[in-house]
């Protein structure tokens, strides 16, 4: 994790999910919105107890692949045993997208904060999504 | 404007304003936020100030899942979109003795939603949320 400077705003150490069960967070996971020009889609994945995240954003003619990316699995508490949230982060060069979501009630909810690299003006913002399976 | 992008929601709408140099502006966030729930096992009030390139966030009083002297970090702040200029939402890291904090933050109705995503040595890493408000 840094806090140096606009390399990494939100990155934090990935480390390996065996002490939590990640089969509540596992799985497709399709936008609610049909019409998103966000995420349309994450597939989580546990391999080796480590989850990985591969997400598509919406764009025209067909939603954009974003390629796998491991992520960091969370409890709802420090004696917890079963994942229920994630953080992970996309680098793409020109823009990163920090990703922090949780499940809830059959729910994820996605929180996306992205920040530009490419000195175009536009503003680093923040979406939430949601996504069901 | 043929602008790089991963999703749709890159490309500002019509009318978007662009400032590289403005940057933006942190106005709804800063000032000091208390929690709604006295009882909190995580954040119990912090601060947020403007700051040379951005924004500090201080921990002012947390429960037992914060160490008792936190500080200090720097934020960074997220607009509602990509042509948006007033802030959201932000996020902040804290490199504490024995744990990493991550904060990630927004705004809904001038209630500050934060989530704390905690990487601990020992324990089962864990989210907490906690709802502030601004006295």
């Amino acid at each position: 994790m840094t806090t140096d400077g606009r390399t990494a705003p939100g990155t934090l150490p990935v480390t390996a999910a065996a002490t939590l069960d990640l089969e509540p967070i596992v799985g497709t996971w399709h936008a609610t919105d049909q019409h998103t020009p966000g995420v349309t889609r994450l597939e989580l994945t546990g391999t080796d107890g480590v989850l990985v995240i591969s997400a598509r954003g919406a764009d025209e003619p067909q939603p954009r692949d974003w390629g796998e990316t491991e992520a960091t699995c969370y409890g709802p508490d420090p004696s917890s045993d079963k994942a229920m949230a994630f953080t992970a982060e996309y680098d793409f060069g020109f823009l990163t997208i920090l990703l922090a979501a949780y499940a809830k009630q059959g729910i994820l909810v996605l929180d996306t904060f992205t920040s530009f690299r490419d000195g175009s003006g536009r503003s680093d913002y923040f979406t939430r999504e949601f996504f069901h399976r | 404007m043929g602008w790089a992008r991963a999703r749709s929601a890159d490309i500002p709408g019509p009318g978007s304003l662009l400032s590289p140099a403005a940057g933006i502006d942190p106005g709804p966030l800063l000032g000091d936020w208390v929690n709604y729930d006295r009882n909190t096992t995580g954040i119990g009030a912090l601060a947020i100030g403007r700051r040379s390139g951005g924004i500090g966030v201080s921990v002012l009083d947390a429960g037992p899942l914060w160490p008792p002297e936190v500080g200090e970090t720097r934020g960074f702040a997220f607009a509602g979109s990509a042509g948006e200029m007033a802030a959201t939402g932000f996020t902040a890291c804290f490199g504490l003795a024995g744990l990493d904090v991550l904060l990630a933050a927004y705004l809904n109705l001038r209630l500050l939603v934060v989530d704390a995503y905690t990487v601990r040595p020992g324990t089962a890493n864990h989210f907490h949320r906690d709802h502030f408000y601004q006295p």
